[in-house]
């Protein structure tokens, strides 16, 4: 699995996407460090928690996920490269897991440890709060990684649903109705930080208990990391 | 149909359509070992069939077994077949050598670097080994992916038009490292578009048009259908009736239709008879010729002759 896993990093890393993937990643901290060195009216905690939020929950993270998690089989659909692994003696999930994992890598470990790093600026160093941050953001990261992987593998319109699943869905849909609370990544990214460290988020409505959403979270990726198996050992490989 | 005791490939009644359009239309086959040649025109059915034959796609009808095994579903039957698909597409951040790695790491070759090392220098690319993909010309693109196919030392290789995009010193490379890869006693099955391409390549081949198994045998008897079949040749000049009258009762013309005020439509089984007498008979009639057309040269036209039995 190792083989596959350093070819899907190489694949997603050596991409043009990576630098703009690179500025994303680089918002937050920014964000923080403009707030460490200038005058503002809000509270340290605030600002953290508006960062994480609406910067990074909302709009980095799945974002960053979306383009490298749609891209690790997307890619070999595109340039027909797929069948080089389809076509060796290796168990469709020994495929699979390594791609996801390739995905989680390369997108949400750079998003958890900017994120770690802006709370921690913003706190003045305070490691409890970016260590919460770093640690829901991966889990949050996990599951978009197995959504957006699917995504990838099952429809050639992945960007475009991935896009309507996280600024309709996620954004809009779930600001307003309380049952699609349960069905947002972004929910279960945010109630994580706050069970770990509950002066993370705390004025926030969030529904969710850490535990729930850990649940949630882990149903979402045993669940569509099956579902990406499955599509892979019944499709016909371009 | 009945397989014989050692075929390696056995295609029974298999039909692949996509949407309503057929692609592959009831082919029933088997592959022995040695080099076995499926030809036809593009868009004939090959890539579909030889992928069926790989596992890539699932037949709409019929069974594929390799090694009396189905494939698709059974990963495990890849440790014994080398499969180069028809698109040239590679890893192009890869080096060449990298290529080859992935490929035995995947196929967990036990001596990983005596068998790079062997599939490169099979093909002749020890030189080029650490350059990128992307850097390649077409040709080595496809003796590397011949590399990267064979280095699991497999008994079966399908090959999808192996020697296209190669110039002709390394077509005949590939083929005669095609031709010691078979007598090592491996199933090599290969396609190809191009009759003079199998020659001295193939012990056998299936011939495909239009999705359906057209012919079937060696070179000589598919080049023997290829003679035996009417050419159709246009003759314009300045009298056609003359000449039609002039060339009706010579022992190569099948027939002569008029077709327009000045030409000839002439069907013909002995082109070369007809190419000696043809200026003879115009030159006695006093007729000049402003045009000599073959009408049904082209490789489709033959193709469809040996499918249907009628050329266009």
């Amino acid at each position: 699995m190792t083989a596959i896993f350093g070819l899907t990093v190489r694949q997603l890393a050596g991409s043009r996407r990576l630098w703009l993937v690179l500025g994303l990643v680089a918002l937050p901290v920014l964000a923080a460090l403009v707030f460490r060195t200038g005058e503002s009216t809000t509270t340290s905690a605030r600002f953290a928690d508006n960062v994480t939020r609406t910067l990074i929950g909302s709009a980095i993270l799945p974002l960053v996920m979306l383009l490298f998690a749609t891209s690790a089989f997307g890619n070999e659909l595109v340039d027909r490269t797929l069948g080089y692994l389809a076509l060796k003696p290796i168990a469709r999930w020994r495929i699979v897991l390594p791609k996801l994992a390739a995905a989680f890598v390369v997108g949400g470990l750079p998003v958890a440890a900017s994120g770690s790093v802006a709370v921690a600026l913003v706190d003045g160093g305070a490691l409890g709060g970016a260590l919460a941050t770093g640690a829901g953001l991966l889990v949050g990261a996990a599951a978009y990684a197995a959504l957006f992987t699917w995504a990838g593998l099952a429809t050639r319109h992945a960007l475009l649903m991935g896009l309507v699943y996280v600024f309709v869905w996620e954004a809009t849909l779930a600001a307003y109705l309380d049952g699609v609370r349960f069905l947002s990544i972004r929910r279960y990214t945010l109630a994580v930080i706050h069970g770990l460290d509950g002066a993370r988020l705390a004025t926030i409505d969030n529904p969710l208990s850490a535990g729930v959403a850990l649940v949630a979270a882990a149903i979402v990726v045993v669940g569509f990391t099956a579902l990406t198996v499955r599509k892979l050992v019944r499709m016909d490989v371009p | 149909m009945s397989a014989t005791a050692e075929a390696t490939i056995v295609v029974d009644g298999v039909s692949k359509w996509f949407s309503g359009v057929v692609a592959v239309s009831d082919v029933s086959l088997v592959v022995e070992p040695g080099v076995t040649a499926l030809l036809g025109p593009n868009g004939a059915g090959k890539t579909t069939l030889l992928r069926a034959i790989g596992g890539l796609t699932q037949p709409s009808q019929g069974r594929v077994t390799v090694f009396g095994e189905t494939v698709r579903r059974n990963p495990g039957v890849y440790r014994r077949i080398g499969y180069m698909p028809e698109h040239e597409s590679v890893y192009d951040f890869l080096t060449g050598r990298g290529f080859v790695e992935l490929a035995a790491r995947l196929q967990k070759v036990e001596d990983l670097d005596g068998a790079v090392r062997r599939a490169i220098e099979t093909v002749d690319l020890v030189e080029h080994q650490n350059r990128r993909l992307g850097g390649y010309s077409r040709g080595m693109r496809q003796r590397m992916r011949l590399a990267a196919t064979l280095v699991h030392d497999p008994p079966l290789l399908v090959l999808d038009e192996p020697l296209s995009g190669t110039d002709p010193a390394q077509r005949l490379h590939l083929r005669d490292v095609i031709r010691a890869l078979a007598a090592e006693g491996r199933t090599i099955l290969v396609s190809s578009h191009i009759l003079e391409e199998v020659d001295e390549l193939a012990d056998r081949i299936h011939l495909m048009v239009s999705g359906k198994l057209a012919a079937s045998g060696d070179y000589r008897a598919i080049r023997q259908k290829l003679d035996d079949r009417p050419f159709h040749v246009r003759v314009d000049c300045a009298d056609p009736r003359a000449l039609a009258a002039g060339l009706v009762g010579l022992e190569a013309v099948e027939s002569v239709e008029i077709a327009g005020t000045v030409g000839l439509r002439v069907m013909s089984r002995d082109v070369s008879s007809l190419q000696r007498s043809l200026p003879a008979v115009a030159r006695e009639l006093g007729v000049r010729l402003t045009r000599v057309e073959p009408l049904d040269d082209s490789l489709e036209s033959v193709f469809e002759y040996l499918a249907t039995g009628s050329g266009r």
